[in-house]
């Protein structure tokens, strides 16, 4: 299932971050965070594309720095929040 | 003879046991704290540092950081504090235009900037806790001056280049004698410092606290980030003390589960910066009613120069209040030529009084365009307002260029002016709605010109906060009568394709 989150996760990524653009490297370990991609207004705009892209909803507990780090925690993410829903 | 400095150096000799500095991971006492500032102190004299030097400190935020600060200031020399997410471009314009006699920053950093910049500073690179040697010499006393200068805080400039106000040691007693009166700090306190170390906001919890012997949590920048954990860290501190700004403060509570955390502990809860919508703020003491509020007022150039202690949210619709002068501050409404206007008559917000800066950095042209000295030292803010008849200062915006987004000051011209830079337009105008920045653009070659090239480009000179949320193509501006561009026209049609 997570092959399928991840293309989804960085396009969103592109497109929120404003110092992100389809040149920026972004891989599943790219750090997010560490390099400064993302702002706190870009995050939490990220979250609620995620939610409506894939019809679910992150609670405030998951907005912590350890699920944003790369692409893969992201998707981890997404994939739990998924389960639940289930 | 700084007060300031005299009372760190007085702190410095009675600190014991008790927590000086905490942050996410850790913890320091006052000792400690004092003995790692008298090493770094040191070290700086030992690498050559005199007195008036600037010093730039390009770190993130953090107790090696604050060491530093201190150290510089208690040697007599000038602290420039820059921001850590600016990209390299900025930083380097930063120590283009401040000239300082070392940089100190991480190996991280050190390896972003190009060779020129470099060379021209000498550079020490720092590392976590280095420095803190306990038991070392204690910290020498220079003859320092009110009237010298103790820090350079860098903001947004219309030629496109930041620019630094200066701020004596005189300047930043002022302030902090005036807060500790005005809110009753003492060293039982427990400060939260959320805002960034080149911030004036930091005068307080981070300078403040220690001139007291209070202790202050440092929220790293990647930490703030994530308002649930900030809100979390509010209640785990059992923080007295919280200044923060309007944009922050509204997202811990829509996204942080404010509400939800135990805040009892919390004796004031301070915000400047921008105007707090009057919804938001009653949500937010609502949510949190156990600290007194206050809204404080004044630019970096006069740091705070008018306070409103609020029992309650403003009316909706009702002009902005942010109250009545502080006792340091002599306020004035004047016309464009400089006259005094009477009580209801709206005008340009003068501050003359101790905590008025000296200007910009090496700036005369700028300085002389902002202060005059007729008679006294006076700061022409820009800020429109007056006086109502109780005698608070009601705030109206501003008939410059100059926006503030999120809680940051920019100067729109600055966006242009860098967009231009990149070769990718041939012409930009930068508008505000809601809080977002649009930029108008005209391409030099439409077909081939994409929005988010721009955006990446203006990344990496720019800091983050002056980036637009939307960039607009255009075949051209539309003019006003007079051929200028329609800068009312764009704003209108703000509101198309996502950058």
């Amino acid at each position: 299932m997570s092959d399928t989150i991840e293309p989804v996760v960085i396009e969103k990524v592109r497109h929120v971050g404003k110092a992100v653009d389809g040149d920026t490297e972004l891989t599943p370990d790219t750090p997010l965070l560490e390099r400064q991609l993302l702002d706190s207004v870009e995050l939490l705009q990220l979250v609620m594309e995620l939610e409506s892209a894939f019809g679910i909803s992150i609670p405030l507990e998951e907005l912590v720095e350890e699920n944003f780090a790369d692409v893969n925690r992201v998707v981890a993410l997404v994939e739990r929040a998924r389960e639940r829903a289930a | 003879m700084s007060r300031i400095v005299d009372d760190l150096i007085a702190r410095a000799q009675a600190a014991g046991d008790e927590a000086a500095l905490a942050w996410k991971d850790g913890a320091i006492p006052g000792r400690r704290f004092w003995d790692g500032v008298a090493g770094r102190a040191e070290s700086l004299s030992r690498s050559g540092v005199a007195q008036g030097d600037r010093v730039a400190i390009w770190l993130p935020k953090g107790p090696a950081t604050v060491e530093t600060l201190f150290a510089v200031m208690i040697n007599g020399a000038i602290a420039v504090p820059i921001d850590p997410g600016f990209p390299a471009a900025r930083a380097t314009a930063v120590l283009g235009e401040i000239g300082p006699a070392m940089l100190v920053t991480d190996g991280k950093r050190r390896d972003m900037l190009a060779g020129g910049a470099v060379e021209r500073s000498r550079v020490v690179v720092t590392d976590a806790m280095e420095g803190s040697e306990p038991g070392g010499d204690p910290l020498a006393r220079k003859a320092i001056g009110e009237d010298d200068p103790a820090m350079i805080l860098m903001t947004s400039g219309s030629t496109g280049t930041p620019k630094g106000i200066v701020l004596t040691h005189g300047n930043l007693a002022a302030f902090s004698d005036w807060a500790i009166g005005q809110f009753g700090l003492t060293r039982e306190d427990r400060f939260f410092s959320l805002a960034p170390l080149h911030f004036d906001l930091s005068l307080l919890d981070v300078l403040t606290s220690q001139r007291l012997g209070a202790s202050v949590y440092l929220v790293g920048e990647t930490e703030a980030l994530f308002p649930g954990p900030v809100a979390m860290a509010l209640e785990r501190q059992r923080a007295t003390v919280f200044y923060s700004v309007p944009t922050t403060l509204q997202r811990l509570l829509s996204h942080g589960g404010l509400a939800d955390r135990d805040l009892g502990a919390l004796r004031w809860l301070l915000f400047a910066g921008e105007v707090f919508p009057a919804p938001v703020l009653a949500a937010l003491m609502e949510a949190v009613p156990e600290p007194g509020y206050a809204n404080l007022y004044g630019p970096t150039e006069t740091n705070v120069v008018s306070c409103k202690l609020l029992d309650a949210a403003p009316e909706l619709g009702e002009k902005p209040n942010v109250g009545l002068p502080c006792p340091h501050s002599d306020i004035s409404i004047r016309d464009e030529h400089g006259n005094k206007l009477a009580t209801g008559e709206t005008g340009e917000i003068c501050v003359a009084g101790p905590t008025v800066t000296q200007g910009y950095w090496r700036r005369p042209d700028l300085t002389a365009s902002a202060f005059s000295d007729a008679p006294d030292r006076l700061y022409h803010t820009g800020d429109y307002g007056y006086f109502d008849e109780a005698g608070d200062l009601r705030y109206l915006g501003r008939r410059d260029r100059q926006a503030k987004l999120r809680g940051y000051r920019v100067e729109l011209e600055e966006v242009e002016l860098t967009a231009m830079d990149t070769g990718l337009v041939e012409g930009a105008a930068a508008t505000v709605a809601d809080g977002a920045l649009c930029l108008h653009v005209v391409a030099h070659d439409p077909k081939a010109f994409a929005p988010s090239a721009l955006t990446r480009a203006l990344a990496e000179r720019l800091p983050r906060y002056a980036l637009p949320d939307r960039v607009e193509m255009h075949e051209a501006f539309p003019t006003t009568s007079s051929g200028k561009v329609d800068m009312q026209a764009l704003a209108e049609c703000a509101g198309g394709t996502d950058a």
